[in-house]
């Protein structure tokens, strides 16, 4: 993907920048050859050129990088853990205080403890207990909690 | 006034020319971009080869992801569990690998689908699930509080390591030693692909800028015979690679679960798998299925229902050949598909090399570079005899270990090879007499291996 991704790139990258740097290129080889300038190089871009040249470079440029990038994720996964495709922090955060508080939470603790909003922090809980990840419940005196299953000792 | 104009003229003199001689390079270099962008359509079928090949090896690596990523999720699922008393929930597991909630909750239905986990709450995004009895009872003791616990202990045991630090010290020097050399080994193995791998690319650009797009339309059906021939000879190099490479991961997975077999004294239960070996639920079913199928090993049931695999014969002798280094198998599979790219590349300068060959001087020498190639090839990819003595010495290691008796795991794990390959092995000692099965209790056969005599039984023996 990093190979694809870098010849995507550099291919836009070239279609944009061609039309400006192709008078100061050509400038710079009609000093440089003079008059033999158009019998030397009847060069013009075709479509093909752009996309040969993307590729060839994609795969100079972007194979290390993936090589680099494979031999870390396998080195991570060996060691049970993960490189990408991570939960949001905002809610690793609201997992963590619920581990801490016997898995009941409070927009009002999150809101404390953290920089989220009391409203942010009910929206969070909100879509998460919407989705089926936690569960509503109220105390004796009315006040709402999120309750996330597995935190609570002897609890199955 | 007038020394200082004369050095002043010098420092142009020394400027100019040094940069005239940056520029002589520049213009090269140019000179040669401009022949590269002429042969615009010799780089686009180079560039065609080169993503074929990395394609074809894709579909390999992303298995091998794909294998990996689902052992850690489900040994990150089993940790989890005994570190909270053998329960795991959905949240519990997603803020302990920081992977998506809906994901967690798709790999624990996936393990409570294998038994390995169940549940006696609802079904569901908020169900709590238990591990299998058995497994968590086999699991060692972790938890979150270990570090603290371990920090106390140590203390302790600080004042006991001081008497072994003067042992120890000698050991160390050993290790930095050991250290430095595979440190050294690997810079120079480093540095000679580097060299390599600039070579190559060299060579590459230097085919680009000499290739004459005029010559080749001329003679099209010499630079079409060496193009084939090229061809040809990467479809044989790509298919060794690839087949070389399963060979050796299969061989390393196969060895990988028969140590824990080793470990775990001859049993294998299949649901503790991911948390001991490298192998996930998915990657190891076909294996044990076909081990059992074949008769390598027997079942037995649990109480709960369960699954346990037997493996005969098993002592602590099985095991006599240690094996260290730990196997990745990703790594390995790069620097395989590195090697195919490179060939990728030797081809293309190979059909251009090869045709000029063919048009400018005597077509044998073609054809001798050709059979060249060939028997270089023929020599890695058919050459097996050194391997089959490997087995058959390590097999009679085993043997004489084991008072003659050898199953076939014991040789697989010993020679580190794939069970398949540790029967055929056995089989060919039963055919040619070397060995005779014999059928213990379980059902399993076992080889007995003739002419390996204690010494007892050498002094016992009768003269006739």
């Amino acid at each position: 993907m990093i190979v694809l991704g870098m010849m995507i790139f550099i291919w836009l990258l070239s279609l944009w920048l061609q039309p400006i740097l192709q008078p100061y290129v050509e400038a710079f080889l009609l000093s440089l050859y003079g008059d033999r300038y158009e019998t030397y190089i009847p060069y013009k871009m075709t479509a093909l050129h752009y996309v040969v040249y993307a590729m060839a470079l994609g795969f100079i440029l972007g194979l290390p990088l993936e090589i680099k990038y494979k031999r870390a994720k396998s080195k991570c996964l060996k060691k049970l853990k993960f490189f990408d495709s991570l939960e949001s922090e905002n809610i690793l955060f609201i997992l963590s205080l619920a581990r801490d508080q016997q898995g009941y939470v409070t927009p009002m603790d999150i809101a404390s403890q953290s920089t989220l909003t009391i409203e942010k922090a009910q929206n969070i809980l909100s879509k998460l207990q919407k989705d089926g990840f936690a569960e509503l419940s109220v105390t004796e005196k009315g006040d709402i909690l999120y309750y996330f299953a597995g935190f609570t000792e002897g609890e199955e | 006034m007038i020394k200082f104009f004369g050095r002043l003229v010098i420092l142009f003199y020394v400027v100019g020319f040094f940069l005239i001689l940056a520029l002589l390079p520049g213009i090269f270099v140019i000179d040669g971009i401009y022949r590269v962008l002429d042969n615009t359509i010799f780089l686009a079928i180079f560039m065609s080869l080169i993503s074929i090949g990395y394609a074809l090896f894709c579909m390999e690596g992303k298995r091998l992801e794909k294998k990996q990523m689902q052992r850690t999720q489900q040994a990150v699922a089993m940790t989890v569990a005994n570190r909270n008393h053998g329960v795991v929930s959905v949240a519990s597991f997603a803020l302990e690998s920081e992977l998506p909630l809906s994901q967690c909750e798709e790999i624990l239905k996936e393990m409570e689908h294998r038994k390995v986990l169940r549940t006696s709450s609802l079904l569901g995004k908020m169900a709590v699930y238990q591990l299998d009895d058995h497994v968590y009872g086999q699991m060692p003791y972790e938890s979150d509080d270990n570090e603290e616990a371990d920090d106390e202990d140590s203390e302790y045991d600080d004042e006991d390591s001081e008497y072994d630090d003067e042992d120890s010290e000698y050991d160390d020097e050993d290790t930095e030693y050991d250290d430095e050399e595979t440190q050294e080994l690997e810079q120079s193995q480093r540095i000679r692909k580097k060299r390599i791998v600039r070579a190559v690319f060299i060579t590459v650009i230097g085919t680009l800028i000499v290739i004459s797009e005029e010559q080749i339309l001329l003679n099209v059906s010499e630079y079409l015979y060496a193009a084939i021939t090229a061809l040809i000879f990467l479809v044989f190099i790509g298919r060794y690679l690839l087949s070389s490479h399963r060979k050796a991961d299969q061989r390393h997975s196969e060895h990988d679960v028969l140590r824990y077999v080793m470990d775990k004294e001859g049993e294998l239960n299949p649901k503790e798998i991911p948390y001991y070996t490298h192998e996930s639920y998915q990657s190891m079913e076909p294996m044990i299925d076909k081990w059992h199928k074949r008769n390598y090993c027997s079942i037995t049931h649990q109480e709960d229902g369960g699954i346990i695999y037997l493996f005969p014969n098993y002592t602590d002798e099985s095991e006599v050949c240690e094996y260290d280094e730990e196997y990745d198998p990703i790594p390995e599979w790069i620097d395989k598909r590195s090697r195919f790219l490179l060939f990728c590349c030797l081809a293309f300068v190979f059909s251009y090399v090869g045709g000029y060959a063919l048009v400018h001087w005597n077509s044998l020498i073609f054809i001798l570079a050709c059979t060249i190639i060939g028997g270089i090839y023929g020599h890695f990819a058919f050459t097996q005899k050194p391997e089959l003595e490997r087995m058959e010495r390590i097999a009679l290691q085993v043997a004489t270990k084991k008072g003659g008796a050898l199953a076939v795991y014991e040789l697989a794990y010993n020679a580190r090879i794939t069970m398949d390959e540790a029967a055929k092995v056995l089989e060919k000692w039963e055919q040619t007499n070397i060995a005779r099965k014999v059928y213990p209790e379980e059902g399993v056969p076992v080889y007995m291996v003739s002419g390996v005599v204690s010494k007892e039984q050498r002094l016992s023996s009768e003269h006739v």
